[in-house]
């Protein structure tokens, strides 16, 4: 909530000072408050989706501030200490060349989070562009942009990114780039849908009849309405990116050793699984949490962005 | 009511609190009336008013999650609200029927008419499949349906809305009610197809003495419809008598704004000059946040007693007493004595 | 009829293909929404358009506005045709003439507070910039009976007469002489119909608005138009001065509406003699041959079938209707070589 301007606190109530019982002005109103700051604060009462959030923002900043708070370099190798087990000088053990786990695990981050954001930020601006305007002009244009569509969905998403890794060849920066390609139609299909219920909506009808260009309605009308289902599926995207980039870095196909890749560690340490558990462990453990909170932080604003659910829960007009 | 037969339903002191995110609301406080056979009550109000609310709290249809429904509804000699769940469903049926404003959320869209038909007859009674149908064809030959069996086969969107409201009505009547409650059954309708249904509910009610509730907030129909009329603001009755009396002489100044408010079809130009209307100003209160003194006083024009402000005035008989529908109305603002006649059954 | 005639429409079709659209599949049916309308509309005057669900009214509206394309006939705005108008020529005519819609709760958009919304137009047009068009906005909503202190906030924080009010400020922000009325108070409460039909009829005599007030409430229309039009099935059947429409009406179907609408008077109504008409309206995808209210007119005879009627002067000075019981007049109808009829 950095940087934000807030809103003045509780702004007196307007149309009191007419409400003599003559004049047919508001009699009370609550004060005035952005969509985002109710959004929010609808998110801060669901305690699921607020705590995944916190977990998020803790593995962000992790990931931020990685080299401080790592203890050792992520390739930093001590033979003497090969495959120790948890203890107090590794919090979370070493592997076979003697790197620190937990140093590993804290430098990963960046590196699964960097991907499955970059990726979903491919997705979701060219998939939203096309779905704006199959759904928003329908008729060939509809016909067209979604037959293609479903040409990219009727590909396993697997043996796409492998194709276009085979061809790129690996790394994260090109492992970001097929994760994005493979989940556009995710995002054109989502966005389509939501378009077409809004496109029929009055309000739209009632902008036209003003003399809205077409542009205007797409981006002042369309869009923003359109856009809670967007934002819940960018959440589940990211999710699913991140594990994406874990396997296919799993698959020696993504981020390349000696890089800390979550899904690379977790490649590497199947083979110790019998002898050293916490080679796999660790990592795992990151991927599943990062996951779980995206999924979690989706569901809860699937829940906050409905329009039902938020007169419920706000109370708003009846 | 009329002496000698006992009235179909009998509601006491009827209040109705939902949990809202805002707070309690106070939907219906302490609403009485009765319904006798063959009677019709309309229940007048605007939206937020509780006319709806009142009527679905009486079969059990609200969420009981968020509903605290308290006083008496006693059908048949049955108290409604403290019936146990599997009792209140056998109810419904053949005790209150109801038939909702919008035809087409009130039919399932992917079965046939004749399957929720027959549904309906079958649940209540011992009857079998094909005496239930014919059953089923002979009620929508009641309600004036042409091509009654084929009508049997067809789906809710195979009809036009006057038809699936004769459906719903069908259904409702399936297990000879002896209520009848008729939430805003004809609002989504035109005045023809209106007309129509209003007409098959008079028949219907005079062939079998069924007692109905009609809710509504279109003035022209109760005058045509009702025997008696309840008139609600804020949760509350406010006015209430027989048709005649409350639509020729309102008492209460929401009952009398609310009358001045409609354009009037029969008499409208003065001197070639159609006059503006009278309007209630403002907008009905919200029902987390009910006036502390008369529920219409922050809207009252009249505003005559000072009481309005800070006691809630109770029902009042207006005139007579002796009648067999005394015309009742909850105002300070009587004309000339303040609170005539004698306070009954006050509210408080 | 005299007077300075501001909006005309003329043999006005709008035509909707249904059934499946293929690659190259054509249309099962058409849906004749709006099929053959005459319509002159005075400057300055308010006229009521009414009929039944399905009869066309509102597309009619929607059409003389461009907002559904024609498929037939013309519609001149103030001696232009609007129907061949290119983009920049549609935009001015969408500044010169507004809407108001149904649904208060629908109309306006909820992401958009009330300022935003109501300035729109000043935006689109490029009328008003940085606080002119605010001080243009707090005018407008007085304008419209609203606290100009209002703009800042969001629809849902609104009644519905409050949000009908900001709809109707929206409509009115481009200066238009021409302003449609879309069944704007059917989804208000009684008390609040009255305020906004009071606030129309001011509007309209303050700005010198001209009024078509579309909606199937025909105590409301009688009360607030100077004449009014009947429609049914897709064709204007009746029109005439309000007065004249309203008490002495020429045609049958005319007659059923008026005769069912109820009136809040118990006496009068126990004695009024209702038409009640049977049947449905048909359905506009398959309009009856000839005279289009034949099959549910109680007055049914022979020329019925085989004549369309045109609109005749019949009645008060003004008034006129399409009813072969006041002689025939009209267009027969012609049978295609497949033995189909059809009018043309």
């Amino acid at each position: 909530m950095t940087g934000q301007p807030l809103p003045p606190p509780d702004a007196p109530v307007a149309g009191q000072g007419d409400a003599k019982g003559t004049s047919p002005g508001p009699t009370t109103l609550r004060p005035v408050r952005p969509r985002w700051r109710e959004t929010l604060g609808l998110l801060a009462r669901n305690p699921t989706a607020a705590t995944a959030t916190l977990v998020l923002i803790g593995i962000i900043l992790m990931s931020v501030f990685d080299e401080t708070l790592a203890p050792q370099g992520p390739n930093e190798i001590d033979v003497a200490d090969r495959l120790q087990s948890p203890s107090w000088s590794h919090p979370f053990g070493t592997d076979d060349l003697g790197r620190d786990i937990l140093s590993r695990v804290i430098l990963g981050a960046g590196v699964s989070l960097r991907v499955g954001f970059l990726a979903v930020g491919i997705a979701l601006v060219i998939g939203t562009l096309i779905g704006l305007l199959a759904g928003f002009y329908g008729r060939w244009v509809d016909d067209v942009l979604m037959r293609i569509m479903d040409m990219f969905f009727a590909f396993p998403a697997v043996l796409l990114a492998i194709a276009i890794l085979a061809v790129r060849g690996p790394g994260s920066g090109n492992t970001a780039l097929a994760i994005g390609i493979v989940y556009i139609p995710i995002f054109a299909r989502v966005t389509r849908a939501s378009v077409l219920g809004v496109r029929e909506e009055v309000y739209v009808r009632a902008s036209r009849s003003v003399g809205a260009s077409d542009l205007r309605l797409l981006t002042r009308h369309v869009l923003p309405n359109a856009a809670p289902p967007i934002i819940v599926q960018t959440s589940i995207s990211l999710a699913f990116a991140v594990l994406a980039e874990a396997a296919l870095s799993f698959l020696g196909l993504g981020t390349q050793p000696p890089s800390p890749s979550w899904g690379l560690m977790l490649a590497e340490g199947r083979g110790f699984i019998d002898l050293a558990w916490w080679l796999a462990f660790f990592p795992g453990m990151a991927i599943f949490l990062t996951v779980l909170c995206f999924n979690l932080l989706g569901d809860g604003l699937r829940d906050v962005l409905d329009p039902k659910q938020r007169t419920l829960m706000a109370g708003g007009g009846r | 009511m009329t002496a000698g037969a006992p009235p179909v339903l009998e509601v006491e002191d009827l209040r109705v609190r939902l949990r809202t995110p805002r707070g309690p609301a106070d939907v219906v406080n302490g609403l009485s009336y009765t319904v006798g056979a063959g009677e019709t009550v309309a229940v007048v109000g605007e939206s937020g008013s509780g006319k709806s609310v009142s009527v679905l709290a009486l079969l059990g249809l609200l969420p009981a999650r968020v509903a605290t429904v308290t006083g008496r509804a006693v059908l048949q000699g049955e108290d409604l609200l403290t019936m146990k769940p599997e009792r209140l469903r056998q109810v419904r049926g053949p005790g209150a029927g109801m038939v909702f404003q919008d035809p087409m959320t009130s039919l399932n869209p992917v079965l046939t008419i004749g399957r929720q038909l027959v549904e309906g007859i079958r649940a209540h009674g011992d009857v079998d499949k094909a005496a239930a149908r014919r059953r089923a064809a002979e009620l929508l030959a009641e309600v004036g349906l042409p091509d009654p069996e084929g009508t049997l086969d067809r789906y809710p969107h195979e009809l036009s809305g006057g038809m699936r409201q004769r459906v719903i009505i069908a259904i409702a009547l399936s297990n000879s009610p002896a209520l009848l409650i008729a939430d805003e059954a004809t609002t989504a309708l035109d005045v023809t197809v209106q007309a129509q249904i209003i007409d098959l509910v008079e028949k219907l009610q005079a062939e079998r003495g069924t007692g109905v509730i009609w809710i509504t907030h279109d003035l022209g129909v109760v005058a045509g419809i009702a025997d008696r009329v309840l008139v609600m603001y804020g949760g509350r009755c406010v006015e209430d008598g027989t048709v005649d009396d409350v639509l020729e002489n309102p008492v209460h100044p929401y009952t009398r704004g609310l009358l001045g408010a409609l354009p009037d079809l029969a008499q409208p130009a003065v001197d070639g000059v159609v006059p503006d209307l009278a309007t209630v100003p403002g907008v009905p209160p919200a029902p987390t946040d009910l006036p502390k003194g008369c529920v219409f006083w922050p809207r009252c024009p009249v505003r005559g007693d000072a009481r309005c402000e800070t006691e809630q005035p109770p029902l009042a008989v207006i005139g007579s007493a002796d009648v067999a529908l005394p015309h009742r109305a909850a105002t300070w603002c009587l004309e000339g004595t303040s609170g005539a006649g004698s306070p009954e059954g006050g509210l408080r | 009829m005299s007077g300075d005639v501001l909006v005309s429409a003329r043999g006005l079709e709008v035509h909707f293909p249904i059934g499946g659209r293929g690659l190259r599949g054509k249309p099962a049916g058409v849906l004749r929404a709006v099929d053959g309308v005459d319509l002159d509309i005075v400057r300055g005057e308010t006229l009521g358009l009414v009929g039944e669900s399905g009869c066309g009214k509102s597309t009619l509206g929607n059409a003389l506005l461009r907002l559904v394309p024609t498929t037939g006939g013309s519609i001149m705005y103030d001696g232009t045709d609007i129907t061949s108008l290119d983009r920049r020529g549609l935009k001015e005519m969408r500044r010169r003439a507004g809407m108001v819609f149904q649904d208060p709760f629908a109309s306006l958009d909820p992401r958009r507070t009330v300022a935003q919304t109501v300035s729109e137009p000043l935006e689109v047009h490029g009328l008003r910039k940085g606080r002119d068009k605010a001080a243009r906005v707090a005018e407008l909503l007085e304008l419209v009976g609203l606290d100009a202190g209002v703009a800042g906030r969001y629809p849902h924080e609104f009644s519905g007469g409050q949000r009908q009010r900001v709809g109707i400020a929206r409509a009115l922000a481009g200066e238009p002489d021409f302003l449609v009325c879309d069944e704007a108070i059917a989804s208000l409460d009684v008390s609040v119909q009255a305020q906004v039909l009071n606030l129309l009829r001011r509007l309209q005599r303050q700005l010198g608005l001209t009024l078509l007030f579309i909606s199937h409430d025909l105590s409301a229309v009688r009360h607030i138009s100077d004449r009014i039009a009947v429609m049914y099935l897709g064709r204007v059947v009746e029109i005439g001065p309000a007065e004249a429409v309203g008490t002495d009406p020429q045609m049958p179907y005319t007659q059923a509406l008026l005769s069912a609408v109820p009136l809040p008077h118990p006496k009068l109504e126990r004695e009024r003699k209702r038409i009640v008409l049977t049947g449905d309206v048909p359905s506009p995808a398959a309009v009856p041959s000839g005279c289009r209210f034949r099959t549910r007119c109680p007055y049914v005879f022979e020329p019925c079938d085989d004549v369309d009627p045109a609109l005749q002067p019949v009645g008060a000075p003004g008034q006129q209707a399409a009813c072969h019981l006041h002689g025939v007049v009209g267009t027969p109808v012609s049978t295609t070589p497949d033995g189909v009829t059809t009018t043309p």
